[in-house]
């Protein structure tokens, strides 16, 4: 759906991107592994579930309308217009809300238990948010943390609300 | 006479100390702790140039930018005034189907052959579904043999949601190894409730 993917000129790095993917392409040429590798799309750290009015997930630099079935992928940012809102479960069970006007971003996300690898941590820019811990926070509470502008919430396994006001 | 006297003592206790008045004004940004889906409430830790609270209590607020970071109490108006369109947006909680396999037998018990049709059935039901499929086993030998045990069940139980029609929108086959048990043992323990698949859906 062209129409709903806008590619964002003033983010930046845009050459830098490019480059990078240059030599990646030629990194695949010499390995024919890392080629398969590369052609694997990211892997998600959530989805969208729920969409009312505007709502818009920003990944590499690219902003997508957000519907049912969007991937959330880790670094991503998601943003609801001035009657938005959003729903999102992510794969360890955490499940996220925004009300309208809102701005999260997805600083860090791990979750492989069976390696030791467990970390959730969101960027609450502005607006409101509902949050329902999940098995990170249940494994590791305090690989768990909420920011926002002058805060930053640690979290022991909960359901709590937070208004960012601007 | 005496329990009545402590009782007395108990509520004028009580009514003389609203230790937690409600917000006097609009708050500004703030954190509200709320009970779980299944009643229990958690804790929230905020710290701030002022300082740390701690929330413990449901309805327990805190204001994060404010002057003093001391826990409040908040109104349900008030939540329902800044919170209506998030509350209204959270999707439903995942729904855990825990699977079992029959002793030595790479063939499922009856009860748990039976939740198939339920998975499916949920990952129907939602809107743009994710499954995962996640293999658990208890301390019994090192870790890395129980990751690989564990991946191996999951990967079976994903093989045989496959031919029952499973469709979702991401389906997620993964491991736990030892590391996620449901019941609590120390290492080196046989514990059967822990040796199981999860399916999860979303």
């Amino acid at each position: 759906m062209p129409a709903n993917r806008l590619r964002l000129p003033a983010r930046g790095s845009f050459a830098a991107a490019i480059a990078v993917a240059a030599i990646s392409a030629l990194l695949a040429l010499a390995a024919p592994a890392d080629q398969a590798r590369a052609a694997e799309p990211v892997p998600s750290i959530g989805i969208v579930k729920t969409v009312k009015g505007e709502a818009w997930v920003l990944a590499d630099g690219v902003q997508t309308v957000a519907t049912p079935g969007t991937p959330l992928t880790k670094g991503c940012v998601v943003r609801t217009g001035p009657a938005g809102t959003i729903g999102m479960t992510l794969k360890d069970d955490t499940v996220l809300a925004l009300g309208p006007g809102s701005e999260l971003l997805f600083d860090d996300f791990q979750f492989a238990p069976a390696s030791g690898a467990l970390g959730l941590v969101l960027g609450m820019v502005r607006g409101t948010l509902e949050y329902v811990s999940g098995a990170i926070a249940r494994l590791r509470p305090e690989s768990v943390s909420i920011q926002t502008p002058s805060a930053t919430l640690g979290v022991r396994g909960t359901r709590f609300l937070l208004k960012v006001a601007e | 006479m005496a329990t009545a006297a402590a009782v007395l003592v108990a509520l004028g206790g009580c009514a003389s100390a609203p230790t937690e008045p409600l917000f006097s004004r609009e708050p500004g940004s703030y954190v509200v702790l709320l009970p779980g889906d299944d009643g229990h409430t958690g804790a929230v830790t905020v710290s701030n140039a002022q300082g740390t609270a701690l929330l413990d209590r449901p309805m327990q607020a805190v204001e994060i930018d404010g002057a003093s970071i001391r826990p409040m109490d908040v109104s349900e108006k008030q939540i329902e005034r800044d919170f209506a369109g998030a509350l209204a947006a959270r999707p439903a909680p995942a729904e855990v189907f825990r699977l079992y396999f029959r002793t030595g037998e790479a063939a499922l018990t009856p009860a748990s052959q039976r939740l198939i049709a339920e998975i499916l059935d949920a990952t129907q039901r939602r809107p743009a579904a994710d499954v995962s499929i996640i293999g658990h086993t208890d301390t019994e030998g090192d870790a890395p043999s129980n990751e690989r045990l564990g991946l191996e069940r999951a990967r079976w139980v994903a093989a045989l949601l496959a031919r029952h029609g499973l469709h979702a929108r991401e389906i997620t086959v993964a491991s736990h190894g030892e590391r996620n048990p449901l019941v609590p043992t120390p290492d080196e323990t046989r514990e059967a409730r822990n040796r199981r698949v999860e399916v999860i859906v979303r």
